[in-house]
Protein backbone atom coordinates (compact mmCIF):
# COMPACT_ATOMS: atom_id res chain seq x y z
CA UNK A 1 0.00 0.00 0.00
CA UNK A 2 1.47 3.34 -0.99
CA UNK A 3 2.08 6.19 1.39
CA UNK A 4 0.36 8.83 -0.69
CA UNK A 5 -2.08 8.00 -3.44
CA UNK A 6 -3.64 10.62 -5.70
CA UNK A 7 -6.55 9.66 -7.95
CA UNK A 8 -8.10 11.68 -10.76
CA UNK A 9 -7.14 14.99 -9.22
CA UNK A 10 -8.38 18.05 -11.10
CA UNK A 11 -7.92 21.74 -10.34
CA UNK A 12 -9.42 24.59 -12.31
CA UNK A 13 -9.03 28.33 -11.98
CA UNK A 14 -11.39 31.00 -13.19
CA UNK A 15 -9.56 33.72 -15.09
CA UNK A 16 -10.30 37.28 -16.03
CA UNK A 17 -12.85 37.82 -13.27
CA UNK A 18 -13.77 41.45 -12.71
CA UNK A 19 -15.00 42.85 -9.44
CA UNK A 20 -18.66 41.69 -9.13
CA UNK A 21 -18.43 40.37 -12.68
CA UNK A 22 -18.44 36.88 -14.01
CA UNK A 23 -15.27 35.16 -15.07
CA UNK A 24 -14.42 35.06 -18.75
CA UNK A 25 -13.11 31.55 -18.77
CA UNK A 26 -11.54 28.68 -16.89
CA UNK A 27 -8.06 27.18 -16.97
CA UNK A 28 -7.86 23.48 -16.31
CA UNK A 29 -4.57 23.67 -14.39
CA UNK A 30 -4.58 20.00 -13.36
CA UNK A 31 -6.57 17.51 -15.40
CA UNK A 32 -7.42 14.09 -13.88
CA UNK A 33 -3.96 13.28 -12.58
CA UNK A 34 -3.21 10.08 -10.67
CA UNK A 35 0.02 8.92 -9.03
CA UNK A 36 1.32 7.08 -5.98
CA UNK A 37 4.38 7.44 -3.78
CA UNK A 38 5.72 4.70 -1.52
CA UNK A 39 7.67 5.17 1.68
CA UNK A 40 11.32 6.05 1.02
CA UNK A 41 10.59 6.73 -2.63
CA UNK A 42 11.17 9.80 -4.79
CA UNK A 43 8.65 10.62 -7.47
CA UNK A 44 9.80 13.48 -9.67
CA UNK A 45 7.32 15.60 -11.56
CA UNK A 46 8.93 17.39 -14.47
CA UNK A 47 7.51 19.84 -16.95
CA UNK A 48 7.81 23.43 -18.09
CA UNK A 49 6.62 26.53 -16.26
CA UNK A 50 2.86 26.68 -16.39
CA UNK A 51 2.38 22.94 -16.86
CA UNK A 52 0.65 22.70 -13.47
CA UNK A 53 3.37 20.94 -11.43
CA UNK A 54 3.18 23.23 -8.41
CA UNK A 55 -0.60 23.40 -8.48
CA UNK A 56 -0.73 19.61 -8.56
CA UNK A 57 1.53 19.35 -5.51
CA UNK A 58 -0.36 21.99 -3.59
CA UNK A 59 -3.73 20.42 -4.37
CA UNK A 60 -2.42 16.98 -3.34
CA UNK A 61 -1.59 18.42 0.09
CA UNK A 62 -4.92 20.22 0.35
CA UNK A 63 -3.29 23.67 0.11
CA UNK A 64 -5.18 24.59 -3.07
CA UNK A 65 -8.84 23.53 -3.43
CA UNK A 66 -9.33 20.68 -5.88
CA UNK A 67 -12.26 20.52 -8.26
CA UNK A 68 -12.50 16.76 -8.01
CA UNK A 69 -10.43 13.71 -7.16
CA UNK A 70 -9.18 11.83 -4.14
CA UNK A 71 -5.99 11.85 -2.08
CA UNK A 72 -5.37 8.98 0.34
CA UNK A 73 -2.61 9.19 2.89
CA UNK A 74 -1.49 6.19 4.94
CA UNK A 75 -0.62 7.33 8.48
CA UNK A 76 2.17 5.80 10.53
CA UNK A 77 -0.58 4.37 12.76
CA UNK A 78 -1.95 2.35 9.82
CA UNK A 79 -5.13 4.36 9.29
CA UNK A 80 -5.85 5.78 5.86
CA UNK A 81 -7.01 9.40 5.68
CA UNK A 82 -8.79 10.94 2.75
CA UNK A 83 -7.03 14.31 2.74
CA UNK A 84 -9.49 16.27 0.63
CA UNK A 85 -12.46 15.31 2.79
CA UNK A 86 -10.98 16.27 6.15
CA UNK A 87 -12.15 19.36 8.01
CA UNK A 88 -9.62 22.13 8.70
CA UNK A 89 -8.76 20.97 12.23
CA UNK A 90 -8.06 17.37 11.26
CA UNK A 91 -6.08 18.46 8.20
CA UNK A 92 -3.99 20.70 10.46
CA UNK A 93 -3.28 17.76 12.74
CA UNK A 94 -1.80 15.93 9.73
CA UNK A 95 0.32 18.87 8.53
CA UNK A 96 3.54 17.88 10.34
CA UNK A 97 3.60 14.63 8.37
CA UNK A 98 3.24 16.31 4.96
CA UNK A 99 5.65 19.20 4.46
CA UNK A 100 6.71 21.39 1.55
CA UNK A 101 9.88 23.35 0.65
CA UNK A 102 9.75 26.09 -1.97
CA UNK A 103 12.12 27.43 -4.61
CA UNK A 104 13.21 30.73 -3.13
CA UNK A 105 14.44 30.54 0.47
CA UNK A 106 14.84 34.32 0.47
CA UNK A 107 11.08 34.66 0.12
CA UNK A 108 10.01 31.79 2.37
CA UNK A 109 12.11 32.68 5.45
CA UNK A 110 10.94 35.65 7.51
CA UNK A 111 13.95 38.04 7.57
CA UNK A 112 13.07 39.31 11.07
CA UNK A 113 13.19 35.87 12.68
CA UNK A 114 16.34 34.26 13.95
CA UNK A 115 17.00 30.69 12.83
CA UNK A 116 15.83 29.35 16.21
CA UNK A 117 12.50 31.19 15.90
CA UNK A 118 12.08 30.17 12.26
CA UNK A 119 12.59 26.52 13.09
CA UNK A 120 10.73 26.32 16.39
CA UNK A 121 7.51 28.09 15.40
CA UNK A 122 5.92 25.10 13.68
CA UNK A 123 6.79 22.45 16.30
CA UNK A 124 5.64 24.79 19.08
CA UNK A 125 2.25 25.24 17.42
CA UNK A 126 1.76 21.73 16.07
CA UNK A 127 3.39 19.59 18.74
CA UNK A 128 3.12 21.86 21.78
CA UNK A 129 6.76 21.39 22.83
CA UNK A 130 8.28 23.47 25.63
CA UNK A 131 11.34 25.67 25.29
CA UNK A 132 13.94 23.05 26.27
CA UNK A 133 12.46 20.45 23.97
CA UNK A 134 12.41 23.00 21.15
CA UNK A 135 16.07 23.93 21.67
CA UNK A 136 17.00 20.30 21.65
CA UNK A 137 15.09 19.68 18.41
CA UNK A 138 16.50 22.79 16.70
CA UNK A 139 20.05 21.73 17.59
CA UNK A 140 19.45 18.23 16.30
CA UNK A 141 17.92 19.32 12.97
CA UNK A 142 20.67 21.90 12.36
CA UNK A 143 23.32 19.22 12.79
CA UNK A 144 21.40 17.00 10.40
CA UNK A 145 21.46 19.58 7.62
CA UNK A 146 25.17 20.21 8.17
CA UNK A 147 25.07 23.70 9.66
CA UNK A 148 25.63 23.10 13.39
CA UNK A 149 23.56 24.31 16.39
CA UNK A 150 25.66 27.46 16.92
CA UNK A 151 23.92 29.27 14.06
CA UNK A 152 20.53 29.25 15.86
CA UNK A 153 20.78 32.91 16.94
CA UNK A 154 21.60 34.26 13.47
CA UNK A 155 19.29 35.83 10.88
CA UNK A 156 18.60 34.48 7.34
CA UNK A 157 20.47 37.37 5.68
CA UNK A 158 23.70 36.17 7.29
CA UNK A 159 23.66 33.03 5.14
CA UNK A 160 24.41 32.20 1.53
CA UNK A 161 21.58 31.10 -0.79
CA UNK A 162 22.55 27.45 -0.39
CA UNK A 163 22.65 27.69 3.41
CA UNK A 164 19.27 29.44 3.42
CA UNK A 165 17.80 26.60 1.39
CA UNK A 166 19.22 24.17 3.99
CA UNK A 167 17.46 26.17 6.71
CA UNK A 168 14.19 26.04 4.73
CA UNK A 169 14.61 22.26 4.51
CA UNK A 170 15.35 22.12 8.25
CA UNK A 171 12.12 23.97 8.97
CA UNK A 172 10.20 21.20 7.21
CA UNK A 173 12.31 18.39 8.72
CA UNK A 174 11.92 19.54 12.30
CA UNK A 175 8.31 18.27 12.23
CA UNK A 176 9.60 14.83 11.24
CA UNK A 177 7.50 14.59 8.08
CA UNK A 178 6.95 11.39 6.13
CA UNK A 179 6.28 13.12 2.82
CA UNK A 180 8.33 16.11 1.69
CA UNK A 181 7.31 18.10 -1.37
CA UNK A 182 10.32 19.85 -2.92
CA UNK A 183 9.12 22.51 -5.36
CA UNK A 184 12.09 23.56 -7.58
CA UNK A 185 14.33 23.64 -4.48
CA UNK A 186 17.55 23.95 -6.46
CA UNK A 187 16.41 26.06 -9.41
CA UNK A 188 17.72 29.35 -8.06
CA UNK A 189 21.07 27.92 -6.93
CA UNK A 190 24.49 27.64 -8.54
CA UNK A 191 25.34 24.23 -9.96
CA UNK A 192 27.99 23.73 -7.26
CA UNK A 193 25.56 24.61 -4.45
CA UNK A 194 22.82 22.52 -6.01
CA UNK A 195 25.07 19.44 -5.70
CA UNK A 196 25.20 19.94 -1.92
CA UNK A 197 21.40 20.23 -1.59
CA UNK A 198 20.79 17.14 -3.75
CA UNK A 199 23.31 15.19 -1.64
CA UNK A 200 21.56 16.35 1.54
CA UNK A 201 18.19 15.12 0.22
CA UNK A 202 19.74 11.75 -0.68
CA UNK A 203 21.27 11.41 2.80
CA UNK A 204 18.02 12.35 4.57
CA UNK A 205 16.05 9.80 2.61
CA UNK A 206 18.57 7.07 3.41
CA UNK A 207 18.50 7.92 7.12
CA UNK A 208 14.76 8.22 7.63
CA UNK A 209 12.87 6.70 4.72
CA UNK A 210 11.37 10.07 3.76
CA UNK A 211 9.26 10.10 0.58
CA UNK A 212 9.84 12.99 -1.84
CA UNK A 213 7.54 14.53 -4.36
CA UNK A 214 10.29 16.35 -6.25
CA UNK A 215 9.17 19.03 -8.68
CA UNK A 216 11.65 20.31 -11.25
CA UNK A 217 11.83 21.56 -14.81
CA UNK A 218 15.28 20.12 -15.43
CA UNK A 219 15.60 16.39 -16.12
CA UNK A 220 19.33 16.48 -15.41
CA UNK A 221 18.66 17.38 -11.77
CA UNK A 222 15.92 14.78 -11.48
CA UNK A 223 18.16 11.90 -12.52
CA UNK A 224 20.23 12.30 -9.36
CA UNK A 225 17.43 11.39 -6.99
CA UNK A 226 14.28 10.15 -8.70
CA UNK A 227 13.14 6.54 -8.48
CA UNK A 228 10.20 7.28 -10.73
CA UNK A 229 9.47 10.21 -13.03
CA UNK A 230 6.16 11.69 -14.13
CA UNK A 231 6.25 14.08 -17.09
CA UNK A 232 3.59 16.76 -16.97
CA UNK A 233 2.32 18.95 -19.77
CA UNK A 234 -0.64 21.32 -19.84
CA UNK A 235 -2.15 19.86 -16.68
CA UNK A 236 -1.83 16.18 -17.62
CA UNK A 237 0.72 13.48 -16.99
CA UNK A 238 1.92 12.42 -20.44
CA UNK A 239 4.31 9.72 -19.25
CA UNK A 240 5.01 8.03 -15.90
CA UNK A 241 7.57 5.33 -15.25
CA UNK A 242 10.78 4.12 -13.64
CA UNK A 243 13.45 6.85 -13.81
CA UNK A 244 15.81 4.72 -15.87
CA UNK A 245 13.16 3.94 -18.47
CA UNK A 246 12.09 7.56 -18.84
CA UNK A 247 15.67 8.80 -19.12
CA UNK A 248 16.92 6.07 -21.45
CA UNK A 249 13.86 5.04 -23.46
CA UNK A 250 11.38 7.88 -23.39
CA UNK A 251 8.20 7.05 -25.30
CA UNK A 252 6.40 10.35 -25.47
CA UNK A 253 7.67 13.00 -27.90
CA UNK A 254 7.45 15.70 -25.25
CA UNK A 255 9.69 13.69 -22.90
CA UNK A 256 12.21 13.32 -25.72
CA UNK A 257 12.14 17.06 -26.29
CA UNK A 258 12.72 17.76 -22.58
CA UNK A 259 15.59 15.28 -22.51
CA UNK A 260 17.19 16.80 -25.59
CA UNK A 261 17.24 20.25 -24.02
CA UNK A 262 18.58 19.25 -20.62
CA UNK A 263 21.40 16.89 -21.56
CA UNK B 1 47.28 42.67 -31.83
CA UNK B 2 43.86 43.44 -33.20
CA UNK B 3 41.57 42.19 -30.46
CA UNK B 4 38.04 43.53 -30.53
CA UNK B 5 37.95 43.78 -26.75
CA UNK B 6 41.03 43.79 -24.62
CA UNK B 7 40.89 44.08 -20.85
CA UNK B 8 44.19 44.66 -19.10
CA UNK B 9 44.88 44.34 -15.37
CA UNK B 10 41.39 45.42 -14.31
CA UNK B 11 40.69 45.71 -10.57
CA UNK B 12 37.56 46.84 -8.73
CA UNK B 13 37.12 47.68 -5.04
CA UNK B 14 34.27 48.82 -2.87
CA UNK B 15 34.33 52.61 -2.85
CA UNK B 16 35.57 54.08 0.44
CA UNK B 17 32.56 55.11 2.50
CA UNK B 18 31.84 56.60 5.89
CA UNK B 19 31.84 53.97 8.60
CA UNK B 20 33.99 51.60 6.64
CA UNK B 21 37.66 51.54 7.37
CA UNK B 22 40.75 49.70 6.26
CA UNK B 23 41.32 47.52 3.25
CA UNK B 24 38.13 46.16 1.72
CA UNK B 25 39.88 43.76 -0.64
CA UNK B 26 39.33 43.71 -4.37
CA UNK B 27 36.07 42.38 -5.78
CA UNK B 28 37.88 41.95 -9.07
CA UNK B 29 41.64 41.54 -8.97
CA UNK B 30 43.86 42.39 -11.95
CA UNK B 31 41.89 40.49 -14.57
CA UNK B 32 43.06 40.51 -18.18
CA UNK B 33 41.10 39.10 -21.08
CA UNK B 34 40.74 39.53 -24.80
CA UNK B 35 38.12 38.68 -27.38
CA UNK B 36 38.87 38.66 -31.09
CA UNK B 37 36.41 39.66 -33.80
CA UNK B 38 33.73 37.02 -34.16
CA UNK B 39 35.06 35.01 -31.21
CA UNK B 40 32.92 33.71 -28.34
CA UNK B 41 34.36 33.73 -24.81
CA UNK B 42 32.66 32.10 -21.80
CA UNK B 43 33.26 33.63 -18.36
CA UNK B 44 32.41 31.08 -15.69
CA UNK B 45 32.47 30.82 -11.90
CA UNK B 46 30.16 30.52 -8.88
CA UNK B 47 27.99 33.37 -7.63
CA UNK B 48 30.12 35.84 -5.73
CA UNK B 49 33.25 35.31 -7.82
CA UNK B 50 32.99 38.77 -9.38
CA UNK B 51 31.84 37.87 -12.90
CA UNK B 52 29.04 40.43 -13.08
CA UNK B 53 31.17 43.12 -11.41
CA UNK B 54 33.90 42.48 -13.96
CA UNK B 55 31.34 42.84 -16.71
CA UNK B 56 30.01 46.12 -15.32
CA UNK B 57 33.57 47.42 -14.94
CA UNK B 58 34.36 46.50 -18.55
CA UNK B 59 31.25 48.37 -19.74
CA UNK B 60 31.99 51.21 -17.31
CA UNK B 61 28.59 50.78 -15.68
CA UNK B 62 29.75 50.35 -12.07
CA UNK B 63 27.47 51.91 -9.45
CA UNK B 64 28.75 54.55 -7.01
CA UNK B 65 29.50 51.89 -4.38
CA UNK B 66 32.24 50.41 -6.53
CA UNK B 67 35.44 51.83 -7.88
CA UNK B 68 37.80 50.74 -10.63
CA UNK B 69 41.23 50.94 -9.06
CA UNK B 70 43.39 49.83 -11.96
CA UNK B 71 43.38 48.65 -15.53
CA UNK B 72 42.19 49.70 -18.92
CA UNK B 73 39.64 48.46 -21.42
CA UNK B 74 40.24 48.80 -25.15
CA UNK B 75 37.40 48.27 -27.58
CA UNK B 76 38.38 48.22 -31.22
CA UNK B 77 41.49 50.20 -30.32
CA UNK B 78 39.60 52.89 -28.41
CA UNK B 79 40.18 53.29 -24.69
CA UNK B 80 36.79 52.90 -22.98
CA UNK B 81 38.14 53.93 -19.61
CA UNK B 82 39.28 57.34 -20.86
CA UNK B 83 36.29 58.00 -23.07
CA UNK B 84 33.89 60.88 -22.45
CA UNK B 85 30.44 59.96 -21.14
CA UNK B 86 28.61 60.87 -24.37
CA UNK B 87 30.99 58.91 -26.57
CA UNK B 88 30.75 55.86 -24.31
CA UNK B 89 26.95 55.99 -24.41
CA UNK B 90 27.11 55.97 -28.20
CA UNK B 91 29.40 52.98 -28.10
CA UNK B 92 27.20 50.95 -25.73
CA UNK B 93 24.18 49.96 -27.75
CA UNK B 94 25.77 50.75 -31.07
CA UNK B 95 28.88 48.60 -30.96
CA UNK B 96 28.26 46.57 -27.81
CA UNK B 97 24.89 44.98 -27.07
CA UNK B 98 24.08 43.72 -23.57
CA UNK B 99 21.55 41.14 -22.34
CA UNK B 100 21.07 40.58 -18.61
CA UNK B 101 19.52 37.69 -16.72
CA UNK B 102 16.07 38.95 -15.89
CA UNK B 103 14.20 40.09 -19.02
CA UNK B 104 11.23 41.49 -17.11
CA UNK B 105 13.56 43.84 -15.23
CA UNK B 106 15.32 44.98 -18.39
CA UNK B 107 12.02 45.98 -20.01
CA UNK B 108 9.81 48.91 -19.08
CA UNK B 109 6.38 47.54 -18.07
CA UNK B 110 4.41 50.53 -19.34
CA UNK B 111 5.68 50.62 -22.93
CA UNK B 112 4.83 48.24 -25.77
CA UNK B 113 7.74 45.95 -26.56
CA UNK B 114 7.88 47.26 -30.15
CA UNK B 115 8.30 50.81 -28.84
CA UNK B 116 11.18 49.70 -26.63
CA UNK B 117 13.03 48.13 -29.56
CA UNK B 118 12.23 51.17 -31.72
CA UNK B 119 13.56 53.53 -29.04
CA UNK B 120 17.03 51.99 -29.37
CA UNK B 121 16.97 52.67 -33.12
CA UNK B 122 15.71 56.22 -32.68
CA UNK B 123 18.40 57.06 -30.12
CA UNK B 124 21.33 55.36 -31.77
CA UNK B 125 20.48 55.40 -35.47
CA UNK B 126 18.35 58.55 -35.61
CA UNK B 127 15.50 56.77 -37.39
CA UNK B 128 12.12 58.51 -37.37
CA UNK B 129 9.17 56.99 -35.56
CA UNK B 130 7.70 55.05 -38.50
CA UNK B 131 11.01 53.71 -39.78
CA UNK B 132 12.09 52.69 -36.28
CA UNK B 133 8.80 50.85 -35.71
CA UNK B 134 8.98 48.87 -38.93
CA UNK B 135 12.64 48.02 -38.30
CA UNK B 136 11.68 46.92 -34.75
CA UNK B 137 9.09 44.53 -36.20
CA UNK B 138 11.77 43.08 -38.52
CA UNK B 139 14.10 42.60 -35.56
CA UNK B 140 11.39 40.85 -33.54
CA UNK B 141 10.95 38.50 -36.47
CA UNK B 142 14.70 37.92 -36.66
CA UNK B 143 14.85 36.82 -33.00
CA UNK B 144 12.11 34.28 -33.65
CA UNK B 145 8.93 35.96 -32.47
CA UNK B 146 5.92 34.79 -34.45
CA UNK B 147 3.43 37.35 -35.76
CA UNK B 148 5.93 40.12 -34.95
CA UNK B 149 3.69 42.97 -36.12
CA UNK B 150 1.03 41.86 -33.65
CA UNK B 151 3.37 41.02 -30.76
CA UNK B 152 5.13 44.39 -31.10
CA UNK B 153 1.95 45.95 -29.73
CA UNK B 154 2.02 43.78 -26.59
CA UNK B 155 3.29 44.92 -23.21
CA UNK B 156 5.97 42.84 -21.44
CA UNK B 157 3.45 41.30 -19.02
CA UNK B 158 1.54 39.84 -21.97
CA UNK B 159 4.57 37.84 -23.10
CA UNK B 160 6.29 34.83 -21.52
CA UNK B 161 9.76 35.04 -19.97
CA UNK B 162 11.32 33.46 -23.05
CA UNK B 163 9.53 35.89 -25.38
CA UNK B 164 10.60 38.85 -23.26
CA UNK B 165 14.20 37.65 -23.38
CA UNK B 166 13.90 37.57 -27.18
CA UNK B 167 12.71 41.18 -27.08
CA UNK B 168 15.75 42.15 -24.98
CA UNK B 169 17.99 40.35 -27.48
CA UNK B 170 16.30 42.25 -30.32
CA UNK B 171 17.13 45.50 -28.51
CA UNK B 172 20.73 44.38 -27.98
CA UNK B 173 21.31 43.50 -31.64
CA UNK B 174 19.26 46.39 -33.08
CA UNK B 175 22.33 48.40 -34.08
CA UNK B 176 24.33 45.39 -35.31
CA UNK B 177 26.93 45.45 -32.53
CA UNK B 178 30.32 43.85 -33.07
CA UNK B 179 30.15 42.39 -29.55
CA UNK B 180 27.17 40.91 -27.71
CA UNK B 181 27.56 40.59 -23.94
CA UNK B 182 25.15 38.22 -22.19
CA UNK B 183 25.02 37.71 -18.40
CA UNK B 184 23.21 34.50 -17.35
CA UNK B 185 20.71 35.05 -20.19
CA UNK B 186 18.83 31.77 -19.67
CA UNK B 187 19.00 31.23 -15.92
CA UNK B 188 15.44 32.47 -15.37
CA UNK B 189 14.04 30.34 -18.21
CA UNK B 190 12.80 26.78 -18.69
CA UNK B 191 15.24 24.26 -20.18
CA UNK B 192 13.35 23.97 -23.47
CA UNK B 193 13.23 27.76 -23.83
CA UNK B 194 16.89 27.94 -22.80
CA UNK B 195 17.78 25.66 -25.70
CA UNK B 196 15.87 27.93 -28.12
CA UNK B 197 17.65 31.05 -26.85
CA UNK B 198 21.07 29.38 -27.13
CA UNK B 199 20.23 28.33 -30.69
CA UNK B 200 19.27 31.94 -31.41
CA UNK B 201 22.69 33.18 -30.19
CA UNK B 202 24.38 30.58 -32.43
CA UNK B 203 22.35 31.67 -35.46
CA UNK B 204 22.94 35.38 -34.83
CA UNK B 205 26.67 34.81 -34.49
CA UNK B 206 26.76 32.86 -37.73
CA UNK B 207 24.69 35.36 -39.69
CA UNK B 208 26.20 38.53 -38.28
CA UNK B 209 29.70 37.42 -37.28
CA UNK B 210 29.23 38.94 -33.83
CA UNK B 211 31.68 38.30 -31.02
CA UNK B 212 30.10 37.00 -27.81
CA UNK B 213 30.96 37.32 -24.12
CA UNK B 214 28.84 34.74 -22.30
CA UNK B 215 28.77 34.92 -18.48
CA UNK B 216 27.37 31.96 -16.55
CA UNK B 217 27.77 29.99 -13.31
CA UNK B 218 27.17 26.81 -15.30
CA UNK B 219 30.27 25.49 -17.01
CA UNK B 220 28.38 22.80 -18.93
CA UNK B 221 25.98 25.35 -20.38
CA UNK B 222 28.67 27.28 -22.24
CA UNK B 223 30.41 24.24 -23.71
CA UNK B 224 28.48 24.27 -27.00
CA UNK B 225 28.36 28.06 -27.22
CA UNK B 226 31.89 29.43 -26.90
CA UNK B 227 35.34 29.04 -28.44
CA UNK B 228 37.24 29.73 -25.24
CA UNK B 229 36.40 29.57 -21.53
CA UNK B 230 37.81 31.72 -18.73
CA UNK B 231 37.18 30.46 -15.19
CA UNK B 232 36.99 33.03 -12.42
CA UNK B 233 37.31 32.38 -8.70
CA UNK B 234 37.17 34.92 -5.86
CA UNK B 235 37.83 37.90 -8.13
CA UNK B 236 40.67 36.43 -10.20
CA UNK B 237 41.01 34.35 -13.32
CA UNK B 238 42.27 30.89 -12.40
CA UNK B 239 42.21 29.11 -15.74
CA UNK B 240 41.44 29.82 -19.36
CA UNK B 241 41.70 27.62 -22.42
CA UNK B 242 40.09 26.77 -25.77
CA UNK B 243 36.78 25.06 -24.92
CA UNK B 244 37.66 21.51 -26.09
CA UNK B 245 40.98 21.64 -24.21
CA UNK B 246 39.36 22.84 -21.00
CA UNK B 247 36.63 20.21 -21.06
CA UNK B 248 38.96 17.38 -22.04
CA UNK B 249 41.49 18.09 -19.30
CA UNK B 250 40.79 20.85 -16.79
CA UNK B 251 44.00 21.66 -14.95
CA UNK B 252 42.81 23.89 -12.12
CA UNK B 253 41.16 21.91 -9.28
CA UNK B 254 38.36 24.51 -9.20
CA UNK B 255 37.52 23.91 -12.88
CA UNK B 256 37.54 20.16 -12.21
CA UNK B 257 35.17 20.69 -9.26
CA UNK B 258 32.76 22.77 -11.35
CA UNK B 259 32.64 20.01 -13.97
CA UNK B 260 32.25 17.15 -11.49
CA UNK B 261 29.22 18.57 -9.66
CA UNK B 262 27.15 18.60 -12.86
CA UNK B 263 24.05 16.45 -12.35
CA UNK B 264 23.91 15.56 -16.03
CA UNK B 265 27.10 13.50 -15.70
CA UNK B 266 25.97 11.84 -12.48
CA UNK B 267 25.08 8.24 -11.81
CA UNK B 268 21.44 7.89 -10.69
CA UNK B 269 20.75 7.83 -6.94
CA UNK B 270 24.40 8.51 -6.10
CA UNK B 271 25.82 11.47 -4.19
CA UNK B 272 27.39 14.11 -6.43
CA UNK B 273 31.01 15.19 -5.91
CA UNK B 274 30.83 18.54 -4.09
CA UNK B 275 33.47 21.27 -4.01
CA UNK B 276 32.64 21.89 -0.36
CA UNK B 277 32.74 25.27 1.38
CA UNK B 278 31.74 28.58 -0.17
CA UNK B 279 33.34 31.40 -2.14
CA UNK B 280 35.04 33.72 0.39
CA UNK B 281 33.79 37.31 0.56
CA UNK B 282 36.09 39.92 -0.95
CA UNK B 283 37.22 41.10 2.51
CA UNK B 284 37.76 37.59 3.88
CA UNK B 285 39.96 35.92 1.31
CA UNK B 286 42.65 33.64 2.70
CA UNK B 287 46.35 34.24 2.17
CA UNK B 288 47.95 32.48 -0.75
CA UNK B 289 45.69 30.87 -3.33
CA UNK B 290 42.09 31.90 -2.62
CA UNK B 291 40.87 28.42 -3.45
CA UNK B 292 43.19 26.47 -1.12
CA UNK B 293 40.72 26.00 1.78
CA UNK B 294 38.33 24.22 -0.60
CA UNK B 295 40.98 22.40 -2.58
CA UNK B 296 41.66 18.70 -2.12
CA UNK B 297 45.10 18.96 -3.72
CA UNK B 298 46.29 21.89 -1.55
CA UNK B 299 49.77 21.75 -0.02
CA UNK B 300 51.42 24.06 2.51
CA UNK B 301 52.77 26.31 -0.24
CA UNK B 302 49.19 27.09 -1.40
CA UNK B 303 48.34 28.86 1.85
CA UNK B 304 51.49 30.99 1.78
CA UNK B 305 52.08 32.09 -1.80
CA UNK B 306 49.84 33.39 -4.54
CA UNK B 307 50.07 31.35 -7.76
CA UNK B 308 50.31 33.44 -10.94
CA UNK B 309 48.79 32.64 -14.32
CA UNK B 310 51.17 30.74 -16.59
CA UNK B 311 50.55 29.78 -20.20
CA UNK B 312 51.33 26.40 -21.73
CA UNK B 313 51.64 25.17 -25.31
CA UNK B 314 47.87 24.47 -25.71
CA UNK B 315 47.07 28.20 -25.27
CA UNK B 316 45.95 27.40 -21.77
CA UNK B 317 46.68 29.61 -18.79
CA UNK B 318 46.32 28.31 -15.27
CA UNK B 319 47.11 29.74 -11.83
CA UNK B 320 47.96 26.75 -9.67
CA UNK B 321 51.14 25.36 -8.09
CA UNK B 322 49.95 21.77 -8.51
CA UNK B 323 47.82 21.70 -11.66
CA UNK B 324 46.03 18.46 -12.46
CA UNK B 325 47.76 16.23 -15.01
CA UNK B 326 46.78 16.45 -18.65
CA UNK B 327 45.87 12.76 -18.78
CA UNK B 328 43.03 13.02 -16.24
Amino acid sequence: MSLLSVQDLSVRFEVGRRLFGRSRGVVQAVDRVSFEIAEGETLAIVGESGSGKSTLARAALGLTPAQSGQVSYLRATGETESLLELDAARLRALRPELQIVFQDPGASLNPRFRVRELLSEAPRLHLGLDSDELDERVGRVLSRIGLGPEIAHRYPREFSAGQRQRIAIARALILEPRVLVCDEVTSSLDVSVQAGILNLLLDLQEESGLAYLFIAHDLAVVRVLAHRIAVMRAGRLVEVGEAREILEEPKHDYTKELLASSV
Amino acid sequence: MSSLLSVDDLSVQLAPAAGRSGESGSIVESVSLRIDRGEALGLVGESGCGKSTLLLAVLDLLGPEMLRTSGEVLFDGRNLTLMAEAARRRLLGNDIGVVFQEPTRALNPVFKVGEQVAEVLRCHKGLDKRAAWSRAVELLEEVGIEQPALRARDYPHQLSGGMNQRVVIAMAIACSPALLVVDEPTTALDVTVQEEILALFRRLREERGMALLFVSHDLALVEQEVDRVAVMYAGSLVESAPTPVLFASPRHPYTRGLLDCQPKFAAPLTRLPEIGGVVPASDARPLGCSFHPRCRAAESRCSAELPVLTTDEAERTVACFYPLGGSQ
